[in-house]
C-alpha cells in the first residue's frame, strides 16, 4: 500500500476511539478540557482562546483568603489581614441585587443556577490594569487592595479566570453587583504633565518597532508563552480625550484584542442581557466620560470603567472599540448596530495596526 | 485502485472530516461544553465516576472554599459574625508533605499539576459522618467545626465533592495531608446501652423494612432524589468489633455501595498509590482497630478512620469491606484479595442485603 494510502485510512483508525468516546466512561478517565472554556455557575463555555482558569495549574485563585506571592510563612490569613486594605478574608461577595430572600437562600454559598444569574447580569466592564502583566495585576488586588477582577488579559493574549462570574467581583464600585470585569494587562494613561512609566516600559528595537519590555521587578517569566515579545498594535502613543481630559498611552497587543473580541462574543452569547454595543453620544460616537446616573442605571451592554465612575481613565483613549465590538458581532453573526433612525452606525472595521 | 480501499481511505476522510468539524465546532465563542454530571475534579481536571456527582461550584452545591457559614441567617454568615465561632476562615490547607521549596512555591495558591499529586496521595479514608446527610454534614463541617471533607455521600448515593483533591482537607488527623476523604451519611455505631440516635432514625415500615426518616430540621428534602426513601442494606442493625468495642449500627444504602464502588475505584486508578485494597491482619481479616504507627506509615490504599486513630469508630462495623474492594477490582480489572490470598474466588461478591 502506498504511504499516500495509508495517511487516508489512518483517521479511520481513530474512529472507534472517537465514537467510544461518546458513548462510554470508565471510572477515571480524564474528561480533557479544550483550555478554551470559561466558567459560568459551574458550567462550562467555549472561547475560542488560550483560557487558565483559578483551578489550573498556573492559575490565579481570588477564592482564597492567603495572599499569593508574600513569603509563603507570612500569607496565611491570620498574617495577611493586617495588610489588607479591608481586613476582611474575602476580596468577593455576593450578587445580591434584586433578589427575593428565597433566591437569597439558594443562592448564597455559591448556589447560582445559569437562568438567574443570566437575568442579574447585564455589563461587562473593561479596564487596564496599570500592572503592566497580570500576574503583577493579580499580586495588588489579592495581596494588597482586597480586591478582585473575574478576568485577567495578560500581553501574550492569555486569558486568566480568577472566580467564577456567579461571583460579585471588586473592581466597578456601582457596578460589582450587575457586571463582569476585565483587567487587560496596560501601563495605563497619562496627562502631558503627569509622570509616567511608560518609558521603561516600551522600548524601540533595532527595526523601529514599538516593543514591551517588562522589567526585571515584574517576576522571572510572567508570561505564559515562553519567549514572548509583545507589541502595542501602534508604534506611537495614542492620544485621546477621557473625562474631558487629554491623555497618551499605547495600544494593546494585537494578541489582547484577538482574545477581547472572542471573550466578549462569548460574554454577550451566554449572557443575552449584555448588548454588544459600548455607550454612545446622540450622534452614535463612543462617550468619552461618565454616564449620567440615570443612564448608567438603565445601561446594559460592553463599557469602559470610565463610563462607571468620573475619577477613572481606563481603559483609557486607545482602546480600539469599534474592532473589539465590531469583530465580536461578526463571531456572533450579529448585525452591525444601528441608531434610533435605523441606520448603521458602524461598519466592521479592521483592527488599526502600524508596528 | 482497489474499491474496497478507495472506500477506507474516502471513509477516512470522511471521519477526520468530522473530527474536524466537531473540533471547530466545539469551539464557538459562547458554546457550553456540557458534562456528564458524573465527573469529579483533581487538580483542576475532570474525570468520570459513572455515578451521579455535585461539584462544589454546582446549583446544589457544597462548597468548602468559601469563608462563610452557610446554614446560619445570612446577615451572620460572613467572616466578621463567624469568626466568634470559628478559628480560621479556611477549612482547608496546602499540601506540604515531603515538598521541596521550589515545588511549594510552585504548588501555593492552587498550583497542583496531576503527576505530582499522583506521587503524593496514598490513602482513601472512609468515614460516616454521624450527622444522617450529607447536608447535615456540611453544615457540622462548615459552619461548626471548621473542619473539610473532598466528599459526601448522601443516602440517595449523590457523591458530593466540596474541594479539589489537591487540597489537603482536615477530616484525619495524621493522614490528611497524604489522603483523600470521604463521609458516608450514617448516623454512626454505639456500644449496647449507649445513648443513640437510630430510633428517631429508623422506623419499621408495615413490611418489616426499615426506612430511613430524616428528622424534619434539616428541611424539606435535602436529598437530591425526589421523595428518596433510603433503606440500610440489611434490615437489622449490624454487631461487630471496632477497637476492641463490641457496637451496633445499621447497614449503608445499596445506592451508597454502588456509588462508593465506582468512587474507589475511580480513586484508584487516578491515583496509582491508592492500593485497592484495606488493611488486614496476617490472616487476611480486616483489622479492625488503628494500625501500628510504622504500619500505617507505610500504609497505602483504602481504610477506615479507625484504623488511623484510636479514638475513632468510623465507618463502623456496619460497612461490607470485600463487597467494595472486591467489585472495585473487578472495575480495575484486578482479581479479588482473597485469590492473592490463597482461596480461588471467581466473581466478586454481591452485597449482602435483605429484601
Amino acid at each position: 500500500m502506498t504511504t499516500q494510502r495509508r495517511i487516508f485510512l489512518f483517521p479511520l483508525l481513530l474512529a472507534p476511539v472517537f465514537l467510544a468516546g461518546c458513548l462510554t466512561h470508565p471510572q477515571g478517565k480524564l474528561e480533557s478540557r479544550k483550555g478554551d472554556e470559561i466558567v459560568v455557575a459551574g458550567k462550562f463555555f467555549h472561547t475560542g482562546a488560550k483560557v487558565v482558569l483559578w483551578m489550573d495549574p498556573g492559575g490565579y485563585d481570588a477564592y482564597r483568603v492567603q495572599r499569593r506571592f508574600v513569603p509563603i510563612d507570612q500569607s496565611s490569613w491570620e498574617d495577611s489581614r493586617p495588610h489588607l486594605d479591608s481586613h476582611q478574608p474575602n476580596r468577593y461577595g455576593m450578587r445580591d441585587r434584586n433578589l427575593t430572600p428565597e433566591e437569597l437562600e439558594r443562592v448564597r454559598g455559591g448556589g447560582w443556577d445559569l437562568p438567574t444569574l443570566q437575568s442579574n447580569v447585564d455589563q461587562f466592564v473593561i479596564h487596564f490594569d496599570v500592572a503592566g502583566v497580570s500576574r503583577t495585576c493579580f499580586k495588588t488586588l489579592h495581596d494588597v487592595r482586597d480586591l478582585s477582577v473575574h478576568f485577567m488579559l495578560d500581553l501574550d493574549g492569555t486569558l486568566y479566570q480568577t472566580l467564577d462570574l456567579k461571583e460579585a467581583a471588586w473592581h466597578a464600585t456601582s457596578s460589582n453587583n450587575r457586571s463582569i470585569g476585565i483587567e487587560v494587562a496596560n501601563m495605563g494613561s497619562y496627562s502631558d504633565s503627569e509622570k509616567d512609566p511608560l518609558s521603561s516600559w516600551y522600548k524601540t528595537n533595532a527595526c523601529g518597532h514599538t516593543i514591551i519590555t517588562i522589567p526585571a521587578s515584574a517576576g522571572p517569566n510572567p508570561e505564559r508563552t515562553r519567549n514572548f515579545v509583545g507589541r502595542p498594535v501602534r508604534r506611537e502613543l495614542v492620544r485621546g480625550e477621557v473625562q474631558g481630559k487629554m491623555l497618551h498611552q499605547y495600544d494593546f497587543t494585537k494578541q489582547q484584542y484577538e482574545t477581547l473580541a472572542k471573550l466578549t462574543a462569548t460574554l454577550c452569547t451566554v449572557f443575552p442581557k449584555i448588548t454588544c454595543d459600548y455607550p454612545r453620544e446622540a450622534d452614535g460616537k463612543l462617550m468619552t466620560h461618565k454616564l449620567p446616573a440615570d443612564d448608567l442605571k438603565k445601561y446594559h451592554g460592553v463599557m469602559g470603567h470610565y463610563h462607571i465612575q468620573t475619577n477613572k481613565v481606563d481603559p483609557g483613549p486607545a482602546l480600539q472599540w469599534d474592532y473589539i465590538i465590531g469583530e465580536a458581532r461578526r463571531l456572533m453573526k450579529e448585525l452591525p448596530p444601528r441608531n434610533a433612525n435605523g441606520e448603521v452606525i458602524m461598519t466592521r472595521p479592521k483592527l488599526i495596526v502600524d508596528n | 485502485m482497489p474499491a474496497i480501499t478507495r472506500f477506507l481511505s474516502r471513509a477516512g476522510v470522511l471521519v477526520f472530516t468530522l473530527l474536524a468539524a466537531r473540533a471547530a465546532f466545539a469551539g464557538e465563542p459562547g458554546q457550553p461544553a456540557p458534562r456528564e454530571g458524573d465527573e469529579i475534579v483533581v487538580c483542576g481536571q475532570f474525570f468520570h465516576t459513572g455515578s451521579k456527582v455535585v461539584l462544589w461550584m454546582n446549583p446544589g452545591g457544597y462548597d468548602a472554599y468559601r469563608v462563610e457559614r452557610r446554614f446560619v441567617p445570612l446577615d451572620q454568615a460572613g467572616w466578621r459574625a463567624s469568626s466568634a465561632h470559628l478559628s480560621s476562615p479556611s477549612r482547608y490547607a496546602m499540601r506540604k508533605g515531603s515538598l521541596s521549596p521550589a515545588q511549594i512555591e510552585r504548588f501555593r495558591g492552587g498550583g497542583w499539576d496531576l503527576p505530582t499529586l499522583q506521587s503524593h496521595i496514598d490513602q482513601f479514608v472512609l468515614h460516616y459522618d454521624v450527622e444522617g446527610c450529607s447536608r447535615a454534614c456540611f453544615e457540622a463541617l462548615q459552619d461548626k467545626a471548621g473542619l473539610s471533607i473532598h466528599f459526601m455521600l448522601d443516602l440517595d448515593g449523590t457523591i458530593y465533592q466540596t474541594i479539589d483533591l489537591k487540597e489537603e482537607a482536615w477530616h484525619a488527623t495524621s493522614s490528611n495531608d497524604r489522603s483523600v476523604g470521604v463521609e458516608i451519611a450514617n448516623v454512626g455505631a454505639y456500644t449496647n446501652g449507649e445513648e443513640n440516635p437510630m430510633d428517631t432514625w429508623y422506623k419499621k415500615g408495615a413490611d418489616g423494612k426499615e426506612t430511613i426518616t430524616i428528622p424534619a430540621k434539616f428541611g424539606a428534602n435535602p436529598e437530591w432524589t425526589p421523595h428518596f426513601q433510603g433503606h440500610p442494606a440489611r434490615r437489622e442493625p449490624v454487631t461487630g468489633e471496632v477497637q476492641g468495642k463490641q457496637l451496633r449500627q445499621f447497614d449503608y444504602t445499596p445506592q451508597q455501595y454502588k456509588a462508593l464502588v465506582k468512587l474507589t475505584a475511580t480513586l484508584c486508578t487516578i491515583f496509582p498509590k491508592i492500593k485497592c485494597d484495606y488493611p488486614r491482619e496476617a490472616d487476611g481479616k480486616l483489622m479492625t482497630h488503628k494500625l501500628p504507627g510504622p504500619e500505617l506509615k507505610n500504609y497505602q490504599g483504602v481504610l477506615g478512620h479507625y484504623q488511623i486513630q484510636t479514638d475513632k469508630l468510623d465507618p463502623g462495623p456496619a460497612l461490607q469491606w470485600d463487597y467494595i474492594i472486591d467489585n472495585a477490582r473487578a472495575i480495575l480489572k484486578q482479581p479479588p484479595v482473597r485469590n492473592v490470598l490463597g482461596e480461588t474466588i471467581t466473581a466478586p461478591p454481591a452485597l449482602i442485603e435483605d429484601d
